[in-house]
């Protein structure tokens, strides 16, 4: 029953983030709700079930976007990975250190899509750095911060599974 | 050797799934204008859920439109005032049923002027990603959508169609970095490749040097590439450059349908030549 209510909640977020209800836009930049979930996921369950739900989610992620590659598979993996590791040797770390390593997590994402685009000669330097890479890393590293503020208001402890 | 499996069991998982992962970053699989067999069920799913959203969506702002703005209702007018309110839904209502005939109407006079087979359909999702420009609309194979489909509203071009399902398809946006149209200067005659630019803004490639453009310029669709059919707008030219000893000008145009704000399109089913239709059935297969 609780992994009926977990693949129904991924669903419903991977259709949520592409759906012409979402309403956290600016200037055309949606945060990527799907890193977040990864990354907070990853700070919970460890770094393998971290890689592995990251992985599954950018694999969908992947199969509902127009890029040339499957890439958020790669990039949802990694960050799921390293946030069970920093979930492990991070004690008692706040949203602001949250919004941090997501803004980081996010950049590094970023980076990556535009290293693929130069790759295939589609990159659009500077632009997509700085008005798509940078935007949405600050975005997803506020949002992430706020929603984690808001998951230890709720449960009044560090989301954490290794933090005392 | 089942020991060494049941010992790193994680490492074998890890293992499997970076493998995985490095043949799913070939190019080649994404560019296939069908769903796979194993992303078809994923996408079906997450399309059906996309339908949920837009009917709720429409739903809310028509409830929006009918009520919200009429629940401050004082007591002693009371019944004036429910009157007044069936009155006002009714109005709001017909206001939007009259906005939605002005829309479809104007995609019928279109149908007038491009002479072309076309099917009807609504954007129930956007691309979840910020690096390209796609959205998902509510026609697919059973509706007789088929890749490389071109999409267009009253106002201008929308985009192609890149992949299909059965009850959906996903249209790459002309402002996408992977689109390209072939285009037209309506007053020089000057025929180049219409190309994503950067964010909104548009690229018109090819046109030389020595032809006489200027802002405002109307760039229309040529017809050349058998997408869509010439004539239709594209955008207005808005910068042109002429660098010093180069070949073509660098010219950038905004496009004169807001993609941000578009709800319905039209799909259109222009007859391929053979050799594009040969080529796409070899894609597919």
């Amino acid at each position: 029953m609780k992994s009926l209510v977990w693949v129904l909640f991924i669903l419903f977020l991977l259709a949520f983030q592409g759906s012409v209800l979402n309403p956290f836009v600016i200037h055309e930049i949606r945060p990527d709700l799907i890193l977040i979930t990864v990354y907070l996921l990853g700070i919970l369950k460890g770094d393998i079930k971290g890689g592995l739900i990251g992985a599954s989610l950018g694999f969908i992620m992947d199969i509902l976007s127009a890029g040339p590659v499957y890439y958020n598979v790669f990039s949802k993996c990694f960050i799921g990975s390293l946030a069970g590791v920093i979930g492990r040797w991070i004690q008692n770390p706040g949203p602001v250190l949250h919004a941090g390593m997501i803004f980081a997590a996010s950049l590094l994402q970023g980076v990556g899509a535009l290293l693929i685009l130069v790759f295939l000669g589609m990159a659009r330097l500077p632009h997509d750095l700085f008005y798509i890479a940078i935007p949405q890393a600050i975005f997803d590293g506020a949002l992430g911060g706020i929603v984690y503020l808001f998951l230890t208001i709720r449960g009044k402890r560090t989301v954490s599974r290794w933090a005392v | 050797m089942f020991r060494f499996v049941v010992i790193n069991k994680k490492v074998l998982v890890v293992f499997l799934l970076l493998i995985g992962i490095f043949v799913l970053l070939s190019p080649e699989i994404k560019e296939n204008p069908r769903y796979y067999l194993f992303e078809k069920p994923f996408a079906s799913t997450v399309n059906l859920i996309h339908s949920g959203f837009f009917l709720i969506f429409r739903g809310v702002s028509t409830t929006w439109n009918n009520y919200i703005d009429l629940v401050d209702v004082k007591e002693e007018n009371q019944r004036l005032f429910e009157e007044n309110k069936r009155l006002l839904a009714e109005s709001l209502s017909l206001r939007e049923k009259a906005l939605a005939y002005d829309r479809l109407s104007q995609l019928l006079k279109v149908k007038d002027a491009i002479h072309t087979e076309f099917t009807v359909a609504t954007i129930v999702a956007k691309e979840p990603t910020n690096w390209y420009s796609a959205v998902v609309i509510n026609r697919g194979e059973e509706d007789g959508i088929r890749p490389n489909m071109g999409v267009i509203t009253a106002e201008g071009i929308v985009g192609k169609i890149t992949k299909t399902a059965r009850h959906h398809s996903r249209v790459l946006l002309f402002s996408d970095r992977n689109s390209a149209v072939a285009g037209v200067i309506q007053r020089t005659r000057d025929e180049g490749i219409v190309t994503g630019g950067e964010g909104k803004v548009l690229r018109l490639n090819y046109i030389l040097i020595d032809s006489n453009i200027q802002n405002g310029d109307l760039v229309l669709t040529s017809g050349t590439d058998s997408v869509f059919p010439p004539g239709i707008v594209i955008g207005r030219i808005s910068r042109v450059e002429s660098p010093q000893n180069a070949l073509f000008h660098s010219i950038e145009l905004v496009p004169e349908v807001s993609l941000s704000k578009i709800r319905e399109v039209m799909v259109l089913n222009i007859p391929q030549p053979p050799e594009i239709e040969m080529l796409l059935k070899e894609d597919v297969r």
